[in-house]
């Protein structure tokens, strides 16, 4: 289920649990926040799955972040068809400081930038951590 | 009939073609060895560039590509007025980030044989977000 959060800069924030991605993410540059009991295929898995998508950006947080990264690199260099995903890895380790970093600092590639409506966040993990992440984002927003 | 004086060839000649004893000159003295000095290592990169793949790429011969995006200098002019002056220096800290990090995996994917292009579109384009903000700081006195 996506929920809209709020805005920033006239682009909508968006909040959708990993298990219910929305199926069109091209109008939107995502974070991943990743929890603690989602590591290993299941993010590899997930991964996959947003990059195929073809969001304008994908930044990776949380737990495993740097070894999600690269599976993310991995999976976007085999296949060269998909447009231009901006990639990155979040280096903060305070969620606040992640989410409003994420917010301030990541933008779509030159080509894409006209297709840019929204922020994402993609939360895998747990009911707490969904709405630690909402309350986080709603705070950074306001 | 007479025409031009016929080299004789250079082992003929009473005088050489080129006398290294005729740069005497201590200002000029030393330049053919510092030419071939450099010639000889351009071809040491050369062969090795073919045995060994490409040269590695710096995060500063990347950085020297970038072009300023007005897309994005517009979107730092919103960002500046709503979350301030810290938002920009946190974003340039963040692309400097990303550009590494990306110059890394790429000079990995490289060494190991994989595609490169999402990559390569990722250093490219964070290199103009970098003169991007760098630009707009300079002209805002950040």
């Amino acid at each position: 289920m996506v929920k809209e959060v709020g805005s920033y800069l006239g682009r909508r924030v968006w909040l959708s649990e990993a298990g219910a991605l929305p199926d069109d993410l091209s109008d939107s540059i995502v974070m991943l926040v990743v929890g603690q009991a989602f590591g290993g295929e299941a993010r590899r898995q997930l991964l996959a799955q947003l990059a195929l998508r073809a969001p304008l950006g994908i930044s990776v947080f949380g737990h495993g972040a740097e070894a999600g990264f690269d599976e993310l690199v991995n999976t976007l260099s085999v296949h060269p068809e998909l447009p231009q995903v901006m990639t990155s890895v979040a280096e903060e380790s305070d969620p606040s400081e992640a989410i409003e970093a994420f917010f301030h600092s990541r933008w779509p590639s030159d080509d894409r930038f006209d297709e840019w409506t929204g922020y994402g966040i993609v939360v895998a993990g747990d009911g707490d951590l969904r709405g630690e992440v909402e309350r986080v984002a709603k705070a950074v927003l306001t | 009939m007479s025409g031009p004086p016929v080299d004789p060839g250079p082992w003929q000649r009473d005088v050489p073609f080129f006398d290294f004893g005729e740069l005497g000159n201590p200002a000029t003295e030393g330049i053919p060895w510092v030419i071939g000095g450099k010639l000889f290592t351009s071809g040491l990169r050369w062969i090795g560039a073919r045995l060994f793949g490409r040269a590695a790429l710096t995060a500063e011969q990347a950085l020297a590509r970038g072009a300023v995006n007005p897309k994005i200098y517009a979107q730092l002019q919103k960002q500046l007025g709503e979350a301030g002056e810290e938002s920009i220096r946190t974003a340039l800290r963040s692309a400097r980030s990303t550009l590494q990090t990306h110059v890394d995996k790429l000079n990995q994917l490289r060494s190991s044989g994989g595609y490169t292009s999402q990559v390569e579109g990722t250093i490219r384009n964070v290199s103009n977000q970098i003169r991007t903000l760098e630009k707009f700081i300079r002209d805002h006195g950040l």
